[in-house]
This record gives C-alpha cells, structure tokens and sequence, in this order.
C-alpha cells in the first residue's frame, strides 16, 4: 500500500468532529401533547420497529463515519501493488547472445539457457490477461521487431519458440533502448527482459513501469579457445592453441587437434587450468592438412567456443604484374616479400586471358593509365587488386606536385601501415591527385596524403602519392615493409583463404573475375545444439544481380568455404572462412547484469545459483506488478454508500 | 384577555363561577330548553312545571276502573255519562329525573400548550377542561330549570369532588361554584383506565337517570366497560366527546419528542403526511369504537370541538342532536 499523499490523513481529524456533532446534536425540539394515545396508535407501526429505530441512529452515524474515512483515505491518495488489468503494452526483449546457449546450470547438460528463459517467458506470457498487447524484440547485432502489440497468444508463443541464438556481436542497449522508446510514457508498461545477464547495455537508461527480468544459465564455467595459429612447414605444420579458462574452479580436459575430414585427433594434450588461467599450447609436426580443428573436451557450459579452426597460410607466393619503370629498390622489395614479379612495359604488352590468368596483383609504377585504354587492360585492372605508385614525371590526370610543408608524419592504423612510422624519412614531392571512390589516406606527410588505402568492388586498392625515387624512403628500413605489407594485403585478397570472422558479421571478399555464382558451403561447425544443417547458402548478390561483394559470414560458428563458379559451373576458387562466436561473450564475468543501468544489478551470483534449480528463475523485482489507483473503488464505494444512508434515513423517517 | 372577559360569561357572584358560568343570554336561551331523558324515568318527587306546559304535561296513559278512594277528580264523567261505569283516568305521572354531570379534570382534560395547567385564568376558550365545564353549566342549568335534579362529579385518577343533586334553579350557583371548583388542580394527574375512577364503587348513581360524561376519551382502555357500568346503572348516558381543535386536527411538523401531559413521557416522532394521516387514522378508529359502543348501549355520543363557539354548541347542535329540547 502506498500513499502518494500521506499528509492528508490530517482530514481525519473530520472523524471525531462528526463523532461530536452527533453527540452535542440537536435534541428534538420538546413538545406537551395532552396524551400519547393517539400518536401511540399511530406510529404503531414503527413501535413494532422498535428495534431497528434504536439502531437507525447508531446506523447512519456508523455509515457517515464510513463515508468520511472513505473520503480521508481516498485524498491519501492510495496505491495498491495488483495485476494491472489495463491494456499496458507489454515488450519482452530477449537476449539471445551467444552466451544464452550455455547450459542453464551447471552440468545440466539438457536445456540452454535460452531455451529456459523462452519457456519461463512464455509461461509468463500465458499468464497475462488477452487485453494486454505484447512486443517481442530479439537482440542481435541489430535489434529485431519480431511481433508489436500482438495479443494473440498463440502467435506470441510460437514466435517465442522460433527464436535461436545469435553468434555474433550483440546490440543488446539497442534492443533495450528500442523497448525503451516502446513502453516509455506508457501507464503500466512493463519490459521483461529474457537474460543471462551477460549483457552490454550500460548506455541504456529503461524508465519502464515495472521491468522483469527472467534471468539464465548464470552458473557454470567456460574454458576458451582464444586463439589457434597454423604453421605450415615444408612437410608437417606446427600449431599454437591459447586456452583461457573462466569460472570459479579449476577445469580439466583434453586439447584434441583434429586434421580436415578426420575423425581422430592428430595430436592430444591434457590440461588443467586455473581460473582466470592462459595458456598457450605448442604442437610440432602435425601431420599436412587443408585445415585443422582445435578441439576442447572438457565439462563447461558454453560450446560455441570450445572449437576453433585454422588453416595455413597460402603457401604459393602470389604473382604481380609491375607495369611501368624498372625501379631497383622496388623489385628488390617485393622479392623480398616473396612475390613473384613479371615485368611489363604497357608500351608493348597487351595482356590476354593466358598471360591475366598467373596475374594476382598489379603494381602501376607510375605508368600512364591513358595508355592502358584496351579492353584488356581495363578488364585486367577492374579484376586484380591494384598498388598504384604515382610519381611527379607522369602523375594521374589532375594530380599535381607540391612539396610537404615540413616533415610531421601521421599513420593511420591499416594492415599496411602496421610497422611503419615513416620517421627521418624526406619526401621531396608528393603528387596530389583524385586516388578515386572508396579509398581513404591511411599515411600523411607534411599535411599531404602519401598514402591511400582502400577497395574498389572489394579487391583492395593502394596508392602510394610518391616516387620513392623522390624520398629517401628506399633508403629505409620502412620500405621493404611496406612492400611486403602492401604484398600481403593486396595479394592475400586475390589467393589464400577468407581468414576469421565473426558469425552474422559483414566482410568485404574479393570476387573472382568471371564469377556469376557463389556459395558458402558448411564443412564444419562448433559443437553447438543448434548447428544449421543447410550444407550450402547461396551467397548474397547485390542490386545489379552480380555476387556482392561484401558478405553477410554465417550465423553459427564454424568452418566454411566460399565456393565461387564461373558462367560455365566451374569452380573458379574455394577459400576457407573460420567463423567464431563474439569472444566477448565467452567472457564469464562474475556478475551477471554488471554494467548496465538495470535493476538486479550487482546481484550475487551465488545467490541465483541457489535459487531455483532449472536457473529460470524469475529475478523480478517488487516492481512486475504495477500500482493500482484505488481511488476510483473508494468513489464507487462512497456513492454505495450515500444510497445506503439514504436507504437508512428513508426507512426511519416512513413515519 | 382572559376567559372570563369574553363575551356569554360573566361573574355576577364575585368570582364565583366567573370562568364557568354562562353569560345572560346564553342562560337566556337555555333556560328553555330541558334535559331530554329517554323512556320514563321516575323520580321520587313531582315534577313541578308550571304555566303553560300544565295541560300538555299531562299525558293520558290508560283508564281503570274506579275503586272507592280514588280521586273522583280524575273520574271520566263523559264515560261514566255513556257507560254508567265508573272509570279512573290515567296519566302518565312525570317526575323529575337526575342528571348527574362526570366531568374529567384529569391533567389532559386541563392540558393547553404553553399555558399552566394550575392557572385556569389564563386558558384560552378551547381549553377543553374549561369547556366541558362550560357545558355542563349550561346542561345543568337546563335541568334544574326543567325541574330535573343536577348533580356533578369530578374525576381524574379517581372520583375527586361530588355536588349532591340539587334542584331548583336557586341551586344553579351551587352547580357553577362546583365546576369552577373543578377548574383548580386535580390531586392525581388521571389514569390510563377509565375504569380506575369510574367503576369505583359509589361512583356511579344509585337511582336510574341521565348521566353526563364530559371527558377527552384519552384512555388506553375501560372506556367500554365504563359505559357498560352506566347501563347497568340504569343510566342514560351523554357521551360528550370533548377534544380541542389540535386534537382533531394537529398543527404539528418535524421531527418531535412528544411529552405526555399525563405521564410526561417523551416520544420522538418524525411527523409527516404519512404520521398525520396515521394519526387521523388512529383517531377515526378511536371514536368509530366510542360512538358504536354508545349506540349498542343505547346512548348518545356527542363529539364536541372546542374551537366552536359555546353557543353554537349548546344551543344548535346539541338542540339538534336532541340533548336539550324545548319542552312539549
């Protein structure tokens, strides 16, 4: 019971001044009459009533005295805790992070925590009166509106049941602010919120009327692959697997490297971590395989990240057409990147579907692109990564040579610039051009780009604005490295494998030229319950019908292999995609709802692990119900009553 | 202005009778008039009417065949001439009759509101004690003209005061200065039966007559035993109804605690329509009881309103009822 205005209970003081008036109350005024006889015949009647006329008084002071505690309380102005019976919305928001896929509680094996909280939502959902519209919001990398304002009960659980977990980076404050945005100002609206608790939503501020929260799976621990490195050899590989371990108690298991396609590990290790422990783990001399899965067995809750895949490096060096001058400093680089380079004067070469197809990647040093205006050329260009050295003698149409005002330089972070700092190093001139769409400074020298890094329809792009022949640069240590950078960059897009991405994440791939069709095809995925068996998905395209160059990565972690084909069906390349879960949600912290401007916060975990054994528990606070106006039932109640006084006073005053 | 002042009374005595004897005129008009008494009653003495009431007073009842001793005055000579028979003329013999007055002096008989019930000087004219005694002034006075013997008796709880029969109409002084007598204050407030003062023993005549009853009729029960008592004391009963103009009609609104003058009980009553029409009601049914018992009985019930004038009262409707009649 709440009073929102308690101070009025001074009003009270009416009770006791209605208790005096009639007490001090005017006495019938006195009257002789010569006898009582008559009237006694007369009001036979209500001397046969007798009983109740004694009472009458007795009764009206007893209902005025109701009446005026009525009205005192109702000017309190109380609020009772009920189920609110109003059409309030109600928006669920469930997290379904990838964390939610951990088992409800420890060794439970069964359910996942996700799976536990639908259920307690749903059950929760049944409960509600039909009036009430419900909202369910899944968050994700971007909050999903999966139902607003439905009150179909039937929708609303098999929408609850169609809800899988999600891999990769989740927005829960979206989520949260959108349900917000959905119940903010409105009288009654509760947010419940389905978690684990693992949640990152400290920016959201929920001003709901009552939140519940249907907390998950807080228990267990989590052992962790953070990362698997494959060496390739000459004739065996070498692998580096790093373990972390989360949770309260040591963890114990076996590290098992399994080969592709294989069933038995090609080698095992034994491991007993502490908390909070990481650890590397080294393997020699692992048999040669296209990839190989790390594999942990070991009795922890959360499994999408008890496997992780690597594969080697490309072994075959890529190739690069160099079109332009003969530069010393430059070949000598780039061979010492490990690149393959063919020489070509764009005078005499014309290049052809034979001498394009060995060609991974171009550099253009300083070459007239006006005179690359063949078909051939053009084809070429638009289908190869290309590094484009400008230079003062023949610089790019508009560009222009000035020279840096001082010598400060500014490195953006690139795969590029990583190891470079340009420092001591004099440029004479920089050429100052249009380096075309997409493509962004990544080195500043002097106030001017020197360097621009980006990608034209996904093959990566390189300008570097100078003639090394114009600085010192082929003089220092940096240069080699940027060539052997720019080699990686450029030429991994074109051979090799995807690499690693998160699941349900975006990467940019460089398209084959010649492709018209392209699919990821699943090899194999962690051990997680709700593995897709979709063994290929067609990859997605873009508006104009050509194989999109940016790709959505699989939602379930895994192994994957994007398959291109060319108009003929016949595969143009297959490289490997690692797809892992977000590592942040591997994460066991140790107090669930940390960080967030949510009620619950900072609840001791031991406490929800005690509580209810299935870990759904129901972690609401006194807030799931909403206060009830009971001012309206007071109004009612008077008005009965007046009617009942009235009844009173109309049966005694019959004579 | 008090009671005495008005006009029809007057005090020729001093303040004897002053409240309750009638004025001039009024003795005037009732003088002719005599108590009616139904059947033949006999009295023990004569009647002595004169002037010119002689010749239709005596009623020729029968004839008898004359015995020696009779008085040969009353021998039918016209029969004796065409039969050659002797015979006795008869005739109704009249004789007086007693006409006792009862007269209620009990608290609610004196009860007017707002005046002393001790102070009879200051009661208005329809105070009902004053004019019951008015009345029977009047009533009295009629009879002790017409050669009746009067007699009074007050009562309230019980019989309070007595004027033994008195006749003549030197005796009307006497008959006033008892009712005004009667007017002072009453030992005991009244009783709830009428049996209690009047079934008393002696209370009633020992001879057949006319009796008077003057009173309100405000009694829970004994009134038809009392009138049963009367007839079976050879009486002819006057049932004078005397009720003051609140009684018959109440002025009264709101909500009320009603004191009774006799008890002094409270009553609260809410009076409404609905109380009035009850009590109209209840007072009806009252007096539909007296008046059906008096006519079973063979009596007169007489309902008076002491908001009529004294006059009209006695001298129309009581003429009219048949109570005081001219003389044959």
């Amino acid at each position: 019971m709440l009073f929102q205005s308690a101070a009025s209970a001074v009003f009270a003081l009416a009770l006791p001044a209605i208790l005096l008036m009639y007490l001090l109350r005017r006495r019938y005024p006195e009257t002789e009459i010569a006898s009582h006889l008559l009237w006694r015949r007369a009001l036979r009647e209500q001397e046969a009533n007798r009983p109740w006329q004694r009472l009458r008084r007795t009764l009206l002071l007893l209902l005025q005295l109701i009446a005026a505690a009525c009205l005192v309380f109702a000017l309190m102005r109380p609020h009772v805790m009920g189920q609110a019976s109003s059409a309030a919305p109600v928006v669920i928001v469930v997290d379904r992070s990838a964390s939610m896929t951990a088992a409800a509680s420890r060794g439970s094996g069964e359910a996942d925590a996700l799976g536990e909280a639908l259920q307690a939502v749903a059950a929760a959902a049944e409960e509600l009166p039909s009036s009430r519209p419900v909202t369910l919001i899944a968050a994700g990398g971007e909050p999903e509106l999966i139902l607003q304002d439905e009150t179909d009960r039937r929708k609303i659980r098999r929408a609850l049941e169609a809800i899988g977990p999600h891999y990769g980076r989740t927005d829960e404050e979206a989520a949260l602010t959108l349900a917000d945005a959905l119940v903010r100002n409105k009288e009654g609206a509760e947010l419940w919120l389905a978690t684990d608790g693992r949640i990152r939503a400290g920016g959201a501020t929920v001003e709901a009327s009552a939140i519940r929260l249907f907390a998950a799976g807080r228990d267990g621990a989590n052992t962790s692959v953070a990362a698997f490195g494959l060496q390739a050899g000459a004739e065996s590989h070498a692998a580096a697997v790093t373990l972390i371990h989360y949770g309260a108690r040591p963890a114990e298991g076996t590290l098992a490297l399994v080969p592709a396609g294989g069933k038995a590990p090609a080698a095992e290790r034994t491991f007993r971590l502490e908390p909070g422990e990481q650890r590397v783990f080294s393997f020699e001399g692992l048999p040669a395989a296209d990839y190989y899965r790390a594999d942990l067995r070991t009795a922890d809750d959360y499994a999408a990240d008890n496997a992780a895949f690597a594969f080697p490096a490309a072994a075959s060096a890529s190739r690069v057409l160099l079109v332009g001058e003969r530069s010393l400093f430059l070949t000598a680089a780039l061979e010492l990147a490990g690149v393959d380079i063919v020489q070509a004067d764009p005078d005499r070469f014309e290049p052809d579907d034979e001498s394009a197809a060995g060609i991974d990647w171009i550099v253009l040093y300083g070459a007239d692109e006006r005179k690359l205006d063949s078909a051939a050329w053009r084809s070429l260009l638009a289908s190869r990564p290309v590094w484009r050295i400008w230079t003062a003698s023949s610089p790019p149409r508009g560009g222009t040579a000035t020279e840096p005002a001082d010598n400060r330089v500014d490195i953006r972070p690139h795969p590029v610039t990583a190891h470079i700092t340009l420092a001591d190093t004099h440029i004479a001139r920089i050429v100052q051009a249009d380096p075309g769409p997409g493509m962004e400074p990544v080195a500043v020298y002097g106030g001017v780009p020197v360097l621009y890094a980006g990608a034209a329809d996904g093959r990566p792009q390189l300008v570097l604005a100078f003639d090394p022949a114009d600085s010192d640069l082929p003089l220092r240590p940096d240069f080699p490295i940027l060539a052997a950078q720019a080699a990686e960059w450029l030429g991994g897009a074109a051979g090799g494998h995807l690499g690693r991405a998160e699941a349900g994440s975006r990467i940019e791939i460089g398209i084959r030229s010649g492709t018209v069709r392209a699919v990821w095809e699943t090899l194999e995925t962690a051990p997680v319950r709700t593995a897709s068996a979709s063994a290929a998905v067609e990859a997605e395209r873009n508006a104009d019908g050509a194989v999109s160059a940016v790709q959505t990565v699989p939602g379930v972690p895994g192994l994957y292999r994007f398959v291109e084909y060319d108009a003929a069906d016949r595969v143009l390349g297959a490289r490997l995609l690692a797809v892992h879960a977000a590592e942040a949600e591997g994460m066991w912290t140790d107090e669930p709802l940390s960080g967030t401007g949510l009620p619950g916060t900072g609840r001791e975990t031991g406490d929800a692990a005690s509580g209810t054994p299935d870990g759904a528990e129901e972690a609401a606070s006194g807030q799931s119900d909403a206060w009830i106006d009971l001012v309206p039932y007071i109004a009612v109640l008077l008005l009965l009553l007046l009617a009942a006084e009235w009844e009173v006073y109309r049966r005694g005053a019959a004579f | 202005m008090s009671a005495a002042d008005r006009a029809g009374h007057s005090a020729p005595e001093g303040n004897k009778g002053k409240l309750v004897r009638p004025g001039e005129s009024l003795l005037r008009g009732v003088e002719r008039l005599a108590v009616a008494a139904s059947g033949r009653t006999r009295g023990t003495q004569q009647g002595k009417r004169r002037s010119g009431a002689l010749g239709s007073s005596l009623e020729f009842a029968d004839y008898r065949a004359y015995v020696p001793g009779d008085d040969i005055r009353r021998l039918d000579w016209n029969v004796y001439g065409r039969t050659g028979r002797a015979y006795i003329r008869q005739y109704w013999d009249e004789q007086e009759t007693d006409v006792t007055f009862y007269l209620d002096v009990s608290r609610s008989m004196r009860f007017e509101p707002g005046k002393p019930e001790t102070n009879p000087d200051t009661w208005s004219d329809t105070n009902k004690l004053l004019y019951a005694a008015r009345i029977a002034a009047c009533a009295g006075y009629a009879a002790l003209c017409g050669d009746d013997r009067a007699a009074a008796v007050r009562f309230a709880g019980s019989v309070e005061g007595r004027l033994h029969p008195a006749r003549g109409r030197g005796a009307a002084h006497r008959l006033f200065e008892f009712l005004e007598q009667s007017l002072g204050p009453a030992a005991d407030p009244g009783a709830e039966d009428l049996r209690v003062p009047l079934a008393a023993p002696g209370a009633l005549p020992p001879w057949p007559g006319v009796s008077w009853l003057l009173t309100d009729g405000l009694y829970a029960s004994g009134i038809e035993e009392t009138l049963k008592a009367f007839a079976s004391a050879r009486q002819h009963l006057v049932f004078v109804h005397v009720l003051a103009p609140d009684e018959w009609r109440p002025a009264l609104r709101g909500e009320l605690r009603l004191i009774d003058a006799e008890t002094e009980a409270a009553k609260d009553v809410a009076v409404h329509e609905n109380a009035l029409r009850a009590y109209d009601e209840a007072l009806k049914e009252h007096v539909r009881a007296i008046r059906r018992r008096c006519m079973e009985l063979g009596f007169v019930y007489f309902a008076v309103d002491t908001s009529v004038p004294l006059e009209e009262t006695v001298l129309v409707r009581m003429a009219r009822h048949g109570l005081l009649q001219r003389p044959r």
